[in-house]
């Protein structure tokens, strides 16, 4: 094990049986061996700094016909939750707030069809040519194909047109074939997610890769997802960043309490060892909260995302976290981690 | 000094109970399991400090080390043939030495820290017996620095295994046995000469219970025992079948020879005691001042550390403090007797002038009616604050310890901030001593550390102007633990003090504790803004983060104090599980009923099954413990 961790301190290339061993030992000794692990990495990739980044979350829907059994922020069109924003809202609250990135995913729905969203795109980018549009998972991408007739790079190609510079990284979930079954049978395979970004990379276009956590899955699910994405990296080099996604728990539900603050550190470390050629590690926290955030920077994480002017996911699900954050926050979140601030835009400069 | 037999006649007259010291090493976990026996309480005291506690009348009985007896004889008499005996490697007092126990001699030095007088004094016989010249022995220090070797006692000794540094492991009751052939008494139970007789014949009658029990007794508490140490049960099963707690004739009889032999030697014992720079007055286990952090290097760590590295350096240390995984957590209730308080704080939402409407002073009666409800949904402490009434006297303080004790016979206790014990003396101009002492005869042991919020006179004037000062704060711990109770300490920041303010905070507490070792934990709170005035000028709460990073500063200051708390409830839940990775092992209180923070809108309710939840799932095995710190449950 030891030798294991000193590879992975070096930046050095992990085995899928060093991999294993790492994410198979939960215990509270492990958890910061591998810490002190990550932590060397990270140095030496990034120093003793950490960014963030001034961007706005924009969900323009809730209504999604998917119904993943992990996702508590679909809605149907009828339930009293529902809601469709549109461009005029969407363009006034990035006009209000002046974001460096914009980041936009939605439900799977009939109210915002491509033209729309490709619409969106179009509006934003004529009207703030500086910001940095993030948007759409490949999920969507998918969707707006079939609905459309078109190919996902048809699709991404009049995106880019449009102004769009990088796609967000959910709907990964998590590619073992069983817990897509489980969770969420109607959703694009694996390996059409991965072909997507695949595609977007030979177009020049960025992206973000995620995998949910907390579900009941293996440490080898974990792994194998892992592995998926950095063989994918080693081919198209075009993921900037990865997420990992805590699953959130029902709001309903007090005896749910998600994954806790260990297991949060003990996926970013894994994540930040086992995935070598992906730039940048994120600690995402309006899920695993600022407390977790800060000490996930010392587990590998070299990033806090973004202020998100206004969060809607993570808090249809029992998320306590604020669901906005002023520069001063992230600032001083980073500064508790023991590292410097620094702020980014979307494409991860300074 | 104060009348040594007044407890124990108070006792015998009013049928009160009566304290009796119990050391809270693994080697008498049976006694303890065998509980204590009625109208009487354990005091938790270490080998030293029940040897100033029986002399000073605080406890009637006491395990009293072998050392000691002679210099007690007129005062107290044995119990029986009880005590703590053993023959064979035990580990029970352990010398670690970089060489062979022969070839140390004067030029070397060893290690003694806060041992009973008896583990040394034996080790003094042996040093003697092997040497050369009756002079060229060891000198003894204070720190493991360049020290060759290091004695260990206790806990200590037993959860030790395999330290490279120190090749050569004696265990001095095997090396005894092997130079004299003669068994080692470690302690003898003695009681006081001047207790009622039939006080005497019950003690007896208890300790009796040994006779047939004790092989049950072992089974019964070794699983707690070694969770408590993080070793295997049937290690601590061989560890407590090795002693003998019913002492035969031939440890009797080797109790004899061991004290005649330090007779002996005593002048010469003596004379060497005094020769190092030995913390051998100090009743707190010193620790290797060589390793301690100065002010300087804590405020760095405090400020500048990856936060991931001040917690596994924090966690390493509470390893080396708490070897197994448990983490306790405490079934209690907080109600406050009133909410009148003249004090004024400007950080609290929760006091009321006298003509408040909504103003309350419970009378003993319903207090204790309060106590009983939460009693009865499980709560088995009640911590016991004000209000600073100004018509509270120490009569009305004492009034509703009986009517509590009288309503909740087996609640514990645990009344009263230093600043309410400081303003009742002031009002009534009494001295510190004989509110302390009036609390501590009406059996109160253990005293809550609140109030201290940050222990520098600039920030109390800034938040507290009207509450006692940081010294003297600080003076009613110390005539507090001098008088024998344990108390919290506590902390809350997050308002107006600076960083080197909460080091500084850290440090005051370490030098009483130094001094006393009578804060049996430390507990840290942020300012919640709420409704009180000081949200005027410190509107937004302090980041969770800063919680960590302040309780593994703690942990890794304050190396004189045993628990370290973080808690599910004073910040939020990720914050209370990342301070127990954070070296703290004690998860604080299930709370049935709390007042004070609600008024600042900060209201959290949990249940156990949660509680054990959240510390399962960071890592831990929850115990349940008491207000001694004791495990009382483990849920495995």
């Amino acid at each position: 094990m030891n030798q294991i961790l000193a590879k992975a301190a070096a930046c050095q290339r992990l085995t899928r049986a060093d991999a294993l061993a790492l994410a198979s030992d939960a215990s509270v000794g492990h958890l910061l061996a591998l810490g002190q692990a990550a932590l060397q990495n990270r140095l030496q990739r990034v120093g003793r700094t950490a960014t963030y980044v001034l961007n706005l979350a924009i969900n323009p829907s809730n209504i999604c016909d998917q119904k993943c059994g992990f996702c508590h922020y679909h809605a149907d069109e009828t339930a009293p939750h529902a809601y469709v924003l549109s461009e005029e809202a969407i363009l006034r609250r990035i006009a209000e707030l002046n974001p460096r990135e914009v980041h936009i995913t939605g439900g799977m729905n009939r109210f915002w069809p491509f033209a729309r969203a490709l619409g969106l795109i179009t509006q934003i980018r004529a009207r703030h040519p500086a910001v940095y549009i993030k948007a759409y998972t490949a999920v969507e991408i998918d969707r707006f194909a079939r609905d459309s007739q078109k190919t996902p790079r048809e699709i991404l190609l009049a995106l880019q047109a449009a102004g769009l510079q990088s796609l967000t990284g959910g709907g990964a979930e998590l590619f073992s074939e069983q817990m897509r079954r489980k969770f969420c049978p109607s959703k694009i395979t694996a390996d059409a997610w991965l072909a997507i970004h695949h595609t977007a990379h030979a177009l020049g276009l960025s992206s973000n890769a995620t995998m949910l956590y907390g579900l009941g899955e293996s440490a080898a699910e974990r792994v194998d997802h892992l592995l998926r994405l950095r063989a994918a990296q080693d081919q198209s080099k075009g993921f900037s960043c990865f997420i990992p996604l805590a699953y959130q728990p029902e709001k309903k539900n007090p005896d749910d309490h998600g994954p806790s603050p260990r297991e949060n550190l003990r996926v970013i470390a894994l994540s930040r060892l086992i995935l070598d050629n992906v730039p940048h590690i994120k600690a995402y926290w309006p899920m695993i909260g600022l407390e977790t955030a800060a000490a996930a920077l010392s587990w590998g994480a070299d990033d806090l995302d973004g202020t998100l002017g206004e969060e809607r996911i993570a808090h249809a699900g029992a998320a306590r976290t604020p669901n906005a954050l002023s520069a001063e926050m992230m600032q001083k979140t980073i500064r508790l981690g023991g590292f410097t601030p620094v702020e980014r835009d979307g494409n991860f400069n300074a | 000094m104060r009348n040594n037999s007044s407890i124990t006649q108070h006792a015998a007259t009013c049928g009160q109970h009566c304290n009796i010291s119990m050391i809270p090493y693994a080697n008498l976990a049976p006694v303890r399991t065998l509980g204590c026996p009625e109208g009487f309480a354990f005091l938790y005291l270490t080998p030293r400090q029940s040897v100033d506690a029986l002399i000073a009348g605080r406890v009637v009985a006491a395990p009293l080390p072998t050392g000691a007896l002679p210099a007690l004889q007129d005062l107290v008499e044995p119990l029986g043939h009880y005590g703590v005996a053993a023959s064979e490697a035990v580990g029970s007092v352990l010398l670690l030495s970089k060489k062979p126990f022969e070839s140390l001699h004067a030029a070397d030095r060893i290690c003694l820290t806060g041992q009973s007088a008896t583990s040394v004094l034996l080790l003094y016989l042996l040093l003697r017996q092997s040497a050369r010249e009756p002079l060229d022995i060891p000198t003894p220090v204070a720190t493991r620095r360049d020290a060759a070797a290091v004695l260990l006692i206790g806990d200590d000794a037993l959860v030790e295994d395999g330290n490279p540094t120190y090749p050569f492991r004696y265990d001095l009751a095997t090396l005894w046995h092997a130079r004299f052939g003669q068994p080692m008494v470690f302690c003898r139970w003695v009681v006081r000469r001047d207790a009622p007789t039939a006080m005497k014949a019950r003690l007896q009658d208890w300790l009796g219970e040994l006779d047939a029990k004790d092989d049950a007794l072992v089974e019964q508490s070794a699983a707690n025992e070694a969770h408590r140490l993080g070793l295997p049960r049937e290690t601590m099963i061989t560890y407590l079948q090795g002693m003998r707690r019913v002492l035969s004739a031939t440890d009797l009889a080797g109790q004899i020879f061991f004290l005649e032999k330090a007779e002996l030697a005593f002048a010469d014992y003596q004379a060497w005691r005094n020769s190092g720079t030995t913390a051998s007055a100090s009743m707190a286990p010193a620790p290797d001042t060589a390793d301690r952090l100065n002010r300087t290097q804590s405020l760095r760590l405090l400020r500048e550390m990856p936060l991931g590295e001040l917690m596994s350096m924090a966690h390493a240390a509470r390893l080396r403090r708490h070897p197994g995984g448990l983490v306790s957590f405490v079934m209690d209730t907080n109600p406050n007797y009133t909410n009148i308080c003249t004090t004024h704080c400007t950080f609290c939402a929760f006091h009321r002038g006298e003509g408040a409407k909504d103003a309350y002073l419970l009378t003993a009666d319903e207090l204790a009616a309060r106590v009983r409800v939460a009693a009865d949904q499980g709560a088995t402490t009640v911590l016991l604050q004000g209000g600073n009434h100004p018509g509270v006297t120490l009569a009305h303080m004492l009034d509703y310890i009986r009517a509590i004790r009288q309503a909740c016979p087996a609640i514990h206790i645990h009344p009263f901030s230093p600043s309410e014990i400081d303003t009742v003396a002031r009002l009534e101009g009494k001295p510190l001593e004989q509110v302390l002492q009036a609390l501590w005869d009406a059996g109160v042991h253990t005293i809550p550390g609140g109030g201290a919020e940050i222990l520098v006179e600039r920030v109390r004037q800034l938040v507290s102007p009207t509450k006692c000062s940081a010294a003297r704060w600080l003076e009613v711990m110390e005539r507090a633990h001098n008088l024998g109770f344990r108390t919290t300490a506590t902390m809350m920041y997050g308002h107006v003090e600076t960083d080197e303010e909460i080091v500084e905070h850290l440090f005051r507490l370490r030098e009483v504790q130094d001094r006393t070792g009578g804060f049996s934990s430390f507990i840290a709170w942020s300012f919640k803004p709420g409704n009180s005035p000081l949200s005027q000028t410190v509107p937004q709460a302090a980041h969770p983060a800063l919680y960590v990073r302040i309780i593994a500063l703690a942990r890794l200051v304050l190396d004189n104090v045993e628990h370290i708390q973080s808690s599910w409830f004073s910040e939020s839940e990720n914050a209370g599980c990342l301070g127990l990775l954070a070296g703290a092992d004690d998860f604080g209180g299930i709370l049935v009923e709390e007042n004070v923070l609600k008024t600042t809108g900060h209201t959290r309710r949990t249940t156990v099954e949660q509680v054990k939840t959240l510390i399962r799932n960071s890592g831990f095995i929850p115990a349940r413990r008491d207000s001694d710190y004791r495990i009382v449950e483990v849920f495995d």
